[in-house]
């Protein structure tokens, strides 16, 4: 239960971390909010931080041997995942980009 | 010209005609790879009688030892045990060499009888070895094109990171709306830079794994070139004669495999079995039990275990563990054999397989593209298309073909006959796919990816007719490998219909394109026309 719990913990970690990286990157953000706005700037830095949280599940999880087989191929799917949202399914990815705004009070665009 | 451009330049030109001679190879070993990923889950698929529910405790005292004495075994046959595990529920004995070998036989560990095993290959017979043989055994030819391939590969994944001129701001990019090139284009960095690690670890294991094949003379210099030297250094393999001497044929192996899984496991402290014993000399007074360990349940790192007792005394006269330089490549080696248990790493290395199949197919059809737009003349763009299609969509219809037969050829064709003709169902799939592609032209990806849409919803049918498996029985039943199989077989079912629907889309899109072309051309034509 907890084993299971654990994996689902990395890969939403390093799923959220992936989709704040592309958040960062101005294209993404653009496309999904209005243009002109900017995102926010912590999510850059939130975005390597939820990819080194995931490193560490794993690594807790699986031990290091498994984990440096484990670790790059999550990420990999993470962040097919995310482009993938990206392209066909950018909903959620909207409803993320609103969050983080309204996470940082200071980026708001009137 | 800048000297970065310069080199930048090399590195594409590089990039493309390596990419262009090896795709077709590289595709068929990733393709297969990633299918022997599961070789012993679709082994069960293919093999009824293999299914579980899976016993990992058997008795060979019980069942491989009477069919030895039945089956007149001479001291000059090797016999070899395959021992029964979670993916590989069937204990298998196998006898080689003398007059009347190959003897095979299955058992059912659960009820210790002897089983009929299906006549076939198997994924683990067929796929498994194309992806590193290519089924092309002549003077080791196969793996010399597959070891090249590697190479090439690595040499690929180099070059492309020069060539790629925007890796962070596209990383996330795919764009399907824009034009197909486009959209092929970004499908190519997306699938080739998420699971770089991945082309880079498994081509250059592939390359270590048959560093015997490859490096012959480096890795038997120190041994003055003799094999044997080589083996017994690295791999603790030494020849054993029979004297000449009959004796009573060996009456008990059970305890001397209990004692050596019971030293492995004490030694790396995690659950270590036997998966494969040798009895050499049978019948003769020279006769030993050669208790061996490779797979382990709970690591990556390979671990080789061989202990050999005397069969007569029960004396313990080999206990070899590698010596510490080859436990350095034993992570290496592990990762891509995958003897592991857990599933989820199975999954993921599953996933990197398809995405290196991925990189590689939209490889090949973005640089097909980028020919047939530069202007190429119908008849080289026909041959490269009916290649190209032939080694992608062909590879994969084939592939699918070959379970088809699996459920489809009746079962009482003898010896190996019905596994050979399910090996002559694939190769005919895939020669018939050249030929189509090259009559059919411009349609042929799209034709042939609804066949294999086709196949993909047969294929859980039959198992479900032939077996009366229908994925509710197997998922109620906890047959995680048929069931998996079949779903497996179904989701890509599902993206082939996905792909045939936005082949069609673009057809159109390009077809409307074109008919606007002319009009546009006429009217500059018009513009361009001096005044009278």
């Amino acid at each position: 239960m907890i084993h299971t719990a654990l994996l689902l913990f990395a890969f939403l970690t390093a799923f959220l971390g992936c989709a704040f990286l592309a958040l960062s990157q101005d294209r993404h953000w653009r496309a999904l909010m209005e243009r002109g706005t900017l995102g926010p700037a912590f999510q850059r830095p939130a975005g390597w931080i939820l990819i080194a949280v995931s490193l560490l599940v794993v690594v807790l999880r699986d031990g290091g041997s498994f984990g440096a087989l484990i670790w790059p191929l999550l990420l990999a799917l993470t962040a097919v995942l995310t482009a993938l949202m990206l392209a066909y399914w950018k909903k959620p990815m909207v409803v993320l980009a609103r969050a983080s705004l309204s996470l940082s009070s200071r980026n708001i665009t009137p | 010209m800048h000297i970065a451009d310069e080199f930048r330049k090399s590195m594409n030109w590089l990039h493309t005609w390596l990419g262009i001679a090896l795709s077709g190879v590289l595709f068929a070993v990733f393709w297969m790879g990633s299918l022997s990923v599961f070789m012993y889950e679709t082994d069960q698929w293919m093999m009824p009688e293999a299914r579980g529910p899976a016993v990992e405790t058997v008795s060979l005292d019980e069942t491989v030892l009477p069919w030895l004495e039945q089956s007149d075994v001479s001291a000059e046959q090797s016999v070899f045990v395959v021992m029964p595990s979670v993916r590989k529920p069937l204990l298998r004995v196998g006898v080689f060499g003398g007059d009347n070998g190959p003897l095979n036989a299955y058992f059912d560990p659960a009820t210790g009888k002897q089983v009929e095993r299906t006549g076939t290959f198997g994924s683990s017979g067929f796929f498994y070895p194309f992806h590193y043989s290519l089924h092309i055994n002549w003077q080791g030819l196969g793996y010399w094109i597959v070891g090249l391939a590697a190479m090439a590969m690595l040499t690929l994944v180099v070059s492309g990171i020069f060539i790629h001129r925007k890796i962070v701001q596209d990383f996330f990019s795919f764009r399907p709306t824009k034009a197909l090139r486009r959209s092929t284009l970004d499908l190519h960095n997306i699938t080739g830079l998420v699971a770089l690690p991945f082309h880079i670890l498994f081509p250059l294991t592939g390359i270590t794994i048959f560093a015997l094949v490859y490096f012959e003379g480096a890795a038997l210099k120190p041994f003055k070139g003799e094999v044997f030297d080589y083996t017994r250094e690295a791999n603790g393999y030494y020849v054993i004669e029979p004297d000449g001497v009959a004796a009573d044929p060996v009456q008990s192996v059970d305890g001397f495999i209990e004692e050596a899984e019971a030293i492995w496991t004490s030694r790396s402290g995690t659950p270590a079995s036997a998966d494969y014993i040798r009895i050499e000399a049978y019948g003769d007074t020279n006769s030993k039990v050669v208790i061996q360990h490779s797979g382990p349940r709970l690591q990556v790192a390979r671990s080789q275990g061989r202990i050999v007792y005397d069969a007569a005394s029960g004396e313990m006269e080999q206990d070899f563990q590698p010596a510490p330089i080859r436990n350095a490549l034993s992570w290496l080696e592990g990762a891509h054999y995958m003897m592991f248990r857990p599933y989820h790493v199975r999954w993921l290395l599953f996933f990197g397989g398809l995405m290196g199949a991925a990189m590689i197919a939209t490889g090949l059809l973005f640089w097909m593209r980028a020919r047939i737009r530069k202007g190429l003349e119908p008849t080289s763009v026909r041959v490269v298309r009916a290649l190209s299609v032939g080694s992608i969509t062909g590879m994969i219809g084939a592939s699918g073909a070959f379970l088809l037969a699996n459920r489809l050829l009746p079962l009482d064709i003898d010896g190996d006959g019905r596994a050979y003709l399910e090996v002559l169902v694939f190769y005919s799939v895939w020669l018939l796919s050249f030929v189509h592609a090259a009559i059919r032209n411009k349609q042929a990806w799209r034709d042939q990816v609804w066949v294999i849409a086709g196949i993909a919803f047969l294929a859980p049918v039959l198992n479900w007719v032939s077996t009366g498996d229908f994925l509710t029985v197997s998922i109620s039943q906890g047959q995680w490998a048929v069931a998996g199989t079949d779903l497996v077989i179904l989701a890509s079912g599902g993206l082939a219909v996905f792909a045939a629907l936005r082949l069609k889309q673009t057809e159109r899109v390009e077809a409307a394109k074109a008919q606007r072309r002319p009009v546009a051309g006429s009217l500059a034509d018009a513009a361009s026309v001096p005044a009278e």
